[in-house]
């Protein structure tokens, strides 16, 4: 993307670099005027977008198949309008229904994809032995092995850690940490790259290097 | 068509298997069958922040997370359903004490639960007219949600913050806030790359099925408590399977894999 030079497409990176700002004052200073009004201004238009989004998508989803002749639509169109009881303080109760239907649906059509990738498939690869066996693919198959299995007995949840369980389960806890340990370092690089995206955004509004 | 699938065999069995061990244990559990859950260190702690939050006359801040924005996402759902579980006893003992909690979301089809769990608790400790629904903050997405968090963090200076449910890139800001202002923070999620961050940021934390055990123990609803007690019995049934897996896998025995795979 070239430097604009129209006075909008100015105004635009510039703006955002304005609003940027305020919203780092935060972190870098404290709480303040420029801060609020970069929140005040962000929440508002994130709600005037998702305003429109949902009307738009109502109409597309629901209004539009029903004026073509797809009844069945009238189905979702009521359940909504039903959540819309709980400013009724006589009816609220009628709002829980729609969110019964949701839940329900949503963890029946989420179940069928559990079974097989989250537990058959896991436990096929632990016990699967390695093709090769040199000492690193050794280590690697015991120890996700045994950590697997120290891991899962953590997760005993109505069982007290205590007596036999004990030391397999505080084990358990020191590998789940030191699998935490790894996520939190690759998640900092990667909002490192974020930072630097944001730096780079600011030297190339400045003209300091090309956009 | 044919009714039975090769590759899903053993998948069914264990799909009816799991359905069958919370059928039994929901109805024991609804016959008085006690279901004990393990001591919780984050549930313990509770009290001590809404004792705190008395103490220093400060608020309560409370969040359930972005989610997704719905409690229909099979994954981020149920985490949003026991924050909420949970928000019902944090609300009792707010009432109690006389804190005000406030709750922050972007998931609006979870407000009218929201709304009849903090009026229940309300109600339950004889205070109906101390709820405020004003005190139930929606904001339409997630990061709106977290930047009038840090403002009302700043402005309000929280005693205790508690996150409870599907947490995402927010986590670890809304931790890193609630830390400068020295606030008490109890965490609860089920999203692993969130963990770390409340882990690092939080006094307390509760990581993955934790969460639902909590709110399990707190609510003591018989049909949870005992879906919980059905699936501890298939983390041993799994817990054998790997341990007897991985001993005869040495002898190159491939027959339990080749069970698992039917």
């Amino acid at each position: 993307m070239a430097y604009p030079t129209d006075v909008v497409g100015i105004l635009g990176i510039w703006s955002a670099l304005l609003l940027m700002l305020m919203i780092y004052s935060y972190p870098l200073y404290k709480e303040n005027p420029f801060f609020r009004f970069a929140e005040h201004l962000f929440i508002g238009l994130a709600l005037a977008i998702a305003v429109i989004t949902a009307i738009q998508t109502t109409m597309r989803m629901a209004v539009t198949p029903v004026l073509g002749g797809d009844i069945v639509y009238v189905i979702p169109i009521i359940l909504g309008f039903m959540m819309y009881f709980i400013f009724s303080s006589d009816y609220r109760w009628v709002s829980r229904y729609p969110i019964a239907i949701l839940v329900g649906s949503a963890i029946g059509l989420g179940m069928r994809g559990v079974i097989i990738p989250n537990i058959l498939t896991q436990i096929i690869n632990t016990i699967t032995f390695p093709k090769s066996t040199d000492f690193m693919s050794m280590f690697n198959f015991v120890y996700i092995a045994l950590g697997t299995l120290f891991a899962v007995m953590y997760f005993l949840l109505t069982y007290e850690h205590k007596g036999a369980i004990l030391y397999p389960t505080r084990l358990g806890r020191w590998l789940i940490m030191i699998g935490l340990g790894a996520y939190y370092g690759n998640t900092v690089l990667f909002r490192m790259s974020m930072l630097s995206g944001r730096a780079q955004y600011l030297l190339q509004v400045l003209r300091i290097i090309p956009m | 068509m044919a009714i039975i699938i090769t590759g899903r065999v053993t998948a069914f069995i264990f799909l009816l298997a799991c359905l069958a061990l919370f059928y039994i244990f929901m109805s024991l559990s609804k016959k008085g069958g006690k279901v004990s859950i393990r001591t919780f260190p984050a549930v313990a702690a509770i009290p001590e922040a809404v004792g705190r939050a008395a103490e220093m006359g400060k608020p309560i801040y409370y969040s359930t997370g972005y989610a997704m924005e719905t409690i229909s996402n099979p994954d981020q759902g149920p985490q949003t359903l026991a924050g909420i579980s949970i928000l019902g006893y944090v609300t009792k003992l707010a009432a109690r004490s006389g804190v005000k909690i406030h709750y922050f979301t972007p998931i609006a089809d979870s407000l009218p639960l929201v709304e009849e769990t903090m009026r229940n608790a309300y109600l339950e400790e004889g205070k109906p007219e101390d709820f405020d629904p004003t005190s139930i903050h929606f904001f339409s997405g997630q990061s709106p949600m977290l930047t009038a968090t840090l403002g009302f963090m700043q402005r309000e200076r929280p005693a205790a913050n508690i996150f409870m449910g599907g947490f995402y890139y927010e986590a670890v800001v809304m931790g890193e806030a609630g830390n400068t202002i020295g606030a008490m923070q109890i965490s609860g999620t089920a999203n692993t790359h969130q963990m770390p961050f409340f882990i690092a940021t939080c006094d307390y934390a509760m990581i993955s099925e934790e969460l639902y055990a909590a709110s399990a123990a707190i609510a003591q609803n018989p049909d949870i408590l005992g879906t919980i007690k059905g699936e501890d019995i298939m983390k041993l049934v799994i817990l054998a399977l790997i341990g007897i897996g991985f001993i005869i896998s040495f002898t190159g025995t491939t027959f339990l894999i080749d069970l698992l795979r039917m």
